[in-house]
């Protein structure tokens, strides 16, 4: 599948072959801590932690930088719009009218553009390192119900191919003249109408076929149900999951009985 | 484990109408005038909700916007998209079954923009911090608005050349 649709590296690492249950556990457990922390260090160290598992799961510098340059955009604007729109207390540094730039506006906007990377990257351990397929596996194992967990599978199934019938149908009225950046926003969003009414069309015959093949295979008879492969926790699935709980219970004991990392600085 | 009585064609358009909701959201994308870029997402959730109701309009809101923000590295997004657009799908089309006519189609383009509009501002509060999520609200706004332009005719033009569409995807409810 394109990189365009699908975000999993396959590699072989001990990331990789973790226990899907298990990395949905420590990615949610980190983005728990990279939300109650406002510490611009404990944020920094999370954002470092992330990488280096990263780089343990053997995911190229390359795909890091790729997401450095998506973040982009959103960090910059996370460090201009915060100390800006949010000024906090404190004497103003810089005052344009009625904003106020000051230097607890700077670090709070500090410690979002971080928290702001961080779960980017902690997301990502579980998004490169797991591949779709295990994944919704795993959230059937934790209690997705499977009609759920399979409508998952096929829509990441479908991806490309209804991808492909917009490009196909896009190419066609290109041939035929079509243009869409002529006119004000209105017009330009309008212009697409003609594609997608086909696009959809198209789209809706495919899933009438899909339909009726998953009614041929006997979806929707009550059955016992198996799987070719399966997923199963191992002794370092056990452990990980317990030293990741064993750290987040610390986490929390030093935010909130010491009151540490309330504030950016 | 066994399942209970499933409607396959249920299933197969609720993915693919969450495919149809990943591209628009992550492949198309409309030049504005100011130089920069808005995606139909919104159209597509929309569609969904107007076309085939409210479970299916919700799950594929939810899951299709969810989907394109993991593929386009903003993964830390994707629990908030898929909460957000699911919401959206579910009372657009819950409301626009409830209240058929002009009057259900208004009502219900109008509450499914506020909640993506509210529901972003608030996720970036906790994200980006309140600032920047103030400084994102005129650009949800035009998005949403978009979404509402194209997702209305698409509804009426798809219902009038693929007649079909009435009985695809009927739902138990």
């Amino acid at each position: 599948m394109s990189s365009r649709f699908d975000f999993f590296l396959a590699r072989d690492s001990w990331l990789h072959r973790l226990d899907p249950r298990v990395k949905l556990w420590l990615v949610g457990l980190a983005g728990l801590t990279g939300l109650i922390y406002k510490q611009i260090a404990v944020l920094a160290a999370l954002l470092v932690l992330a990488h280096l598992l990263l780089l343990s799961a053997q995911v190229p510098v390359a795909r890091m930088r790729w997401l450095w340059v998506r973040l982009g955009p959103l960090l910059g604007m996370i460090l201009v719009l915060q100390p800006l729109f949010a000024p906090g207390p404190g004497p103003a540094l810089i005052r344009l009218g009625f904003l106020r730039l000051t230097v607890s506006g700077l670090l709070d906007g500090v410690s979002f553009a971080l928290r702001a990377a961080a779960l980017a990257f902690v997301a990502a351990i579980l998004f490169l390192t797991t591949d779709p397929v295990r994944l919704v596996q795993g959230l059937v194992r934790l209690g997705l119900p499977y009609p759920w967990g399979l409508t998952v599978g096929l829509a990441i199934r479908y991806l490309p191919t209804t991808y492909g019938l917009f490009v196909t149908i896009s190419e066609a009225q290109q041939a035929r003249g079509w243009i869409v950046d002529q006119g004000g926003l209105g017009r330009r969003v309008r212009a697409y109408l003609p594609i997608l009414v086909a696009t959809v069309i198209a789209a809706l015959r495919l899933s009438n076929n899909l339909g009726l093949a998953l009614a041929a295979r006997g979806l929707g008879y009550p059955a016992r149900r198996t799987a070719l492969h399966d997923i199963r926790f191992t002794a370092s699935d056990w452990l990980v999951t317990a030293l990741v709980g064993l750290l987040f219970g610390a986490a929390v004991a030093v935010r909130y009985g010491l009151g540490f990392g309330a504030r950016p600085w | 484990m066994t399942t209970r009585r499933v409607q396959p064609l249920s299933l197969a358009v609720t993915a693919v109408m969450s495919a149809i909701v990943f591209v628009l959201t992550r492949m198309v994308q409309v030049p504005t005038p100011a130089r920069g870029y808005i995606h139909l997402g919104d159209a597509g959730v929309f569609f969904s909700a107007f076309a085939f109701g409210p479970w299916i309009g919700g799950l594929a809101g939810g899951l299709g916007t969810g989907l394109a923000d993991v593929t386009s590295g903003f993964a830390q997004w994707a629990p908030f998209s898929f909460l957000i657009h699911g919401l959206q799908g579910w009372v657009v089309g819950w409301t626009s079954q409830r209240w058929t006519g002009i009057r259900g189609l208004l009502l219900s383009t109008v509450l499914g923009g506020v909640i993506v509009v509210a529901g972003y501002l608030f996720a970036g509060m906790i994200l980006s911090g309140i600032g920047a999520a103030l400084g994102e609200l005129p650009m949800n706004i035009i998005q949403v608005s978009a979404g509402a332009l194209v997702g209305v005719p698409l509804f009426a033009a798809v219902r009038q050349a693929y007649p079909p569409i009435v009985h695809l995807g009927r739902q138990r409810r």
